[in-house]
């Protein structure tokens, strides 16, 4: 027994990625309303969907972007993207490039020195302008990874980034110009999940590292408060999930998790683990924009849950008990009034009438429950009806309970667990019905921000509501089996010869 | 007698669900011959120019642009079978929009200045066209998808039965609002594809129970015994003691799904003109609040008769509440 249930509720896991996967295709296939607005976002929509082969590293990109270098003409547009490019990978490409000098002819080696002359000038090395000149730049780069090659270690960025955090000048930042981006993966180690007033100075100097090797304008101005550091931090964040597999060299573990993570569905799972839901202070800004919704949605559900359960056992239990022309009578008006009435209409008048007595979020969750009230009483009535001819029912009368006591002690028992299981599978599916509703009563819950968020193509809250909704019905299904074995111990060697089975 | 013989005994004795049924048939007439309710053009019309049947179904864009008399003008001389009312969903009335109910416009006009009476007629084929759809392949999915996991079993069993679980876990108005964001057209594909997705789940749950159940009895012991293959044992028993549960479970989806196509037009994801959009245009864009009211009446009706109908197939097909049905007599008696 105890297997089955952690068999279901492991199985939540595959099912949640299954949903994710599944939704973020079906997101993905949305035409793109606009087009890319950045490098980042041009590249993270070429790449593929959920597995790739061929994780494009530093070194990938290194030998690409020489191999551009050498085969286009000097003052070609290739030539011009390749230098460019060679450029933007920065000091992090040049632990690849300058000792790989050697293994190149004079001439081209001295195109590809030549074209490191603009980085020389960003990295602030002496004599930068040398770099432009072909004959000496060769020498130019050979001379300074001799004097210089051996702060191009892990351990030196750390420090570097360390001490500019600490004491703020410009002489510790120039250590880190020095360095270029291969100092990129220090910096982002140090920039803090939050901010006090006293830390601001220093999350402003990492950021200006980060703006001037990269070369993009996003930096903390003199007068920013701290929610607006945050949001630059943030946005830093964000950026470096898109740019970080290019400017480091994957090896082992990190290359097999590439396949996964440098694809459209990964760059987006990664996002949302590490900004959106692993920062604190981005997890606090989305709960407060999503919990408000949630919890009227929540509210209309749970309302119309109960109200369609309670009444729904009281109904089926009298449609039970009764027959004849009388059953008949009952089943017309069962299935008719609340149809006749249907969501719309039922929700109208109790826009008007019942959110004056019990608010709007009330009403909607009774006129929800009232319209799922047909169908909760015609699953549970056959049951009952066989349960109240039962042998154990027949028995508590002949002890002399009476009639009632008999009907919910023992009738209603069993059916009850496989109602109340059914309609919490249900409960997903009642989700269309709230956000009729919310529509009905102009209610601020989750239908409207949802179906805006799918018009818009973003994938996370619809993500998210699909895999809660998957996780709740597994987590039911393996509550309904407990509960199952716990009122009929019969039911237990069913459940593991279906375990055996699987 | 037959599976299907008792099924109609035990149903032609619910009154209820004698009219139910009639209701649907009507409901399903007028969904599928909505021309010959309310048209511009003739259902038939015989002249010198040959024979032009069913005008507004062939060529709807140039009969809408026509006004009533140039319509009749240009028919002077045929001989001419008109529906039963001379306006479609698609013709503006040159009387304008909004306007109140009249004799040339019994239930008004709407905001585009089309005739509330020919929507409401037309609305029902929007409305019930999807839904009988997606149904159908649902259950044709179910079946297929319910059978292979009962009668495979092991490692097909538990993934078509998590895949069953993954599908009926997502709201099927998410499944159609990512559709119609794919293909804003809202030709109603949308709809029959969410509908199937969602639905096939809870129809392979209840055939790969059926088909658990039948797989150790008797019955298919026997077939197998005498030689018959596994298609012949599947069309033969397993198709036949299927019927029951499966009309049930069918039956009891319909009207809900009526309800969910209306749900999804309101929420602007359903087809366009069917009776949720109308209901919706009252609602949300100051519509006509008569056209809201008969589709509202028809919707209600089509929903209600179709649960009477699932009522009464579920008694019907279930033993243990035959003697309450067909005989008025309790089986039950509780004192």
């Amino acid at each position: 027994m105890l297997a089955l249930i952690v068999r279901r509720i492991l199985w939540a896991v595959p099912c949640a990625l299954g949903i994710a996967l599944l939704a973020f295709f079906a997101l993905s296939q949305l035409p793109a309303d606009s087009a890319p607005a950045t490098d980042s976002e041009r590249e993270r929509r070429g790449l593929p969907m959920f597995l790739n082969a061929h994780p494009r590293d530093l070194r990938a990109r290194v030998d690409a972007t020489t191999a551009l270098l050498l085969s286009s003409s000097e003052g070609s547009v290739d030539a011009e993207i390749a230098t460019t490019n060679l450029v933007r990978l920065g000091g992090a490409a040049l632990p690849l490039v300058v000792p790989a000098f050697d293994a190149l002819g004079p001439v081209d080696r001295t195109r590809v020195a030549t074209a490191l002359a603009r980085l020389a000038v960003r990295m602030g090395l002496p004599d930068a302008e040398t770099a432009r000149e072909p004959r000496e730049a060769v020498r130019y780069w050979r001379r300074y990874w001799e004097a210089r090659g051996d702060d191009f270690r892990g351990a030196t960025a750390r420090n570097r980034a360390h001490r500019l955090a600490q004491y703020g000048t410009e002489s510790r930042a120039k250590e880190l110009y020095e360095l270029d981006t291969f100092a990129l993966p220090a910096v982002f180690e140090l920039l803090p999940d939050t901010l006090a007033a006293n830390e601001l100075q220093a999350a402003r100097v990492l950021v200006d590292v980060l703006a001037h090797v990269t070369e993009r304008d996003d930096r903390i101005d003199s007068g920013a408060s701290v929610t607006d550091a945050l949001a630059c931090i943030d946005r830093w964040h964000s950026w470096w999930i898109d740019a970080q597999l290019g400017l480091v060299t994957l090896r082992g573990f990190e290359r097999i998790t590439a396949f996964g993570v440098e694809t459209r569905f990964g760059r987006w799972a990664l996002h949302a683990m590490t900004v959106d839901l692993g920062r604190r202070e981005t997890r606090a800004r989305h709960a407060t924009a999503v919990l408000g919704p949630v919890r009227v949605t929540l509210t209309v559900l749970g309302i119309g849950w109960l109200t369609a359960t309670i009444a729904g056992v009281a109904l089926a239990t009298w449609r039970a008990r009764r027959s004849g022309p009388a059953l008949e009578r009952s089943v017309g008006l069962v299935a008719l009034a609340p149809c006749a009435v249907t969501l719309l209409v039922t929700g109208s008048l109790l826009s008007e009438l019942g959110a004056r007595t019990m608010g709007s979020t009330g009403a909607a969750g009774v006129a929800l429950g009232l319209t799922m009230l047909p169908a909760y009483s015609a699953h549970l009535r056959p049951s009952v009806a066989a349960a109240l001819g039962s042998e154990q029912v027949q028995a508590a009368l002949a002890r002399g309970a009476s009639s009632l006591r008999a009907t919910y002690s023992y009738a209603l028992r069993g059916p009850l667990v496989t109602l109340l299981a059914k309609n919490c599978l249900a409960l997903p599916g009642m989700l269309t019905a709230s956000f009729v509703l919310e529509r009905v009563f102009a209610l601020e819950g989750l239908g409207a921000p949802l179906l805006a968020a799918v018009a818009r193509g973003e994938v996370g809250l619809p993500i998210a509501l699909m895999i809660a909704t998957a996780t709740w019905s597994t987590l039911v299904s393996a509550m309904t089996d407990v509960a199952i074995c716990v009122l009929d111990p019969r039911m237990l060697p069913a459940l593991a010869r279906a375990e055996r089975r699987a | 007698m037959t599976h299907a013989t008792r099924l109609h005994h035990r149903l032609r004795a619910s009154r209820a669900a004698k009219l139910a049924t009639l209701w649907l048939a009507l409901a399903g007439f007028m969904a599928i011959f909505a021309e010959v309710f309310a048209a511009e053009a003739p259902i038939i019309a015989v002249g010198p120019n040959g024979v032009t049947a069913l005008a507004a179904v062939t060529s709807p864009a140039e009969y809408a642009a026509m006004s009533r008399s140039e319509v009749e003008a240009r028919h002077a001389g045929d001989l001419v079978v008109w529906p039963l009312w001379r306006d479609g969903p698609l013709r503006r009335s040159p009387l304008g929009a909004r306007l109140r109910p009249s004799a040339q416009h019994p239930l008004g006009t709407d905001a585009a200045g089309r005739d509330i009476l020919a929507l409401v007629v037309h609305g029902g084929r929007a409305a019930l066209a999807p839904t009988v759809v997606g149904l159908a392949i649902a259950t044709f999915l179910g079946l297929v998808l319910g059978a292979l996991a009962g009668t495979r079993g092991g490692m097909w069993d538990e993934l078509l039965m998590r895949l069953a679980e993954l599908c009926g876990a997502v709201p099927t108005v998410l499944v159609l609002a990512v559709l119609v964001a794919i293909d804003p057209s809202r030709t109603g594909v949308a709809l029959i594809v969410a509908i199937s997705v969602v639905r096939w789940a809870e129809v392979a749950r209840v055939v790969r129970v059926e088909s658990l159940r039948l797989a150790g009895s008797d019955i298919m012991l026997a077939a197998r015994a005498l030689g018959c293959s596994p298609f012949a044992v599947f069309r033969r028993h397993f198709l036949r003691a299927i019927a029951a549960p499966l009309a049930v479970e069918t039956a009891l989806a319909l009207p809900a799904l009526v309800w969910l196509e209306a749900a999804m037009s309101f929420l602007g994801l359903g087809v366009p003109s069917s009776w949720g959009t109308i209901i919706a245009d009252a609602f949300v864009r100051d519509g006509s609040a008569l056209g809201a009211v008969c589709a509202v009446v028809l919707l209600s009706l089509t929903a209600g008769a179709a649960a009477l109908v699932a009522d009464a197939v579920a008694d019907a097909a279930s033993p243990r509440l035959l003697s309450t049905v067909s005989n008025h007599t309790p089986k039950v008696t509780v004192r």
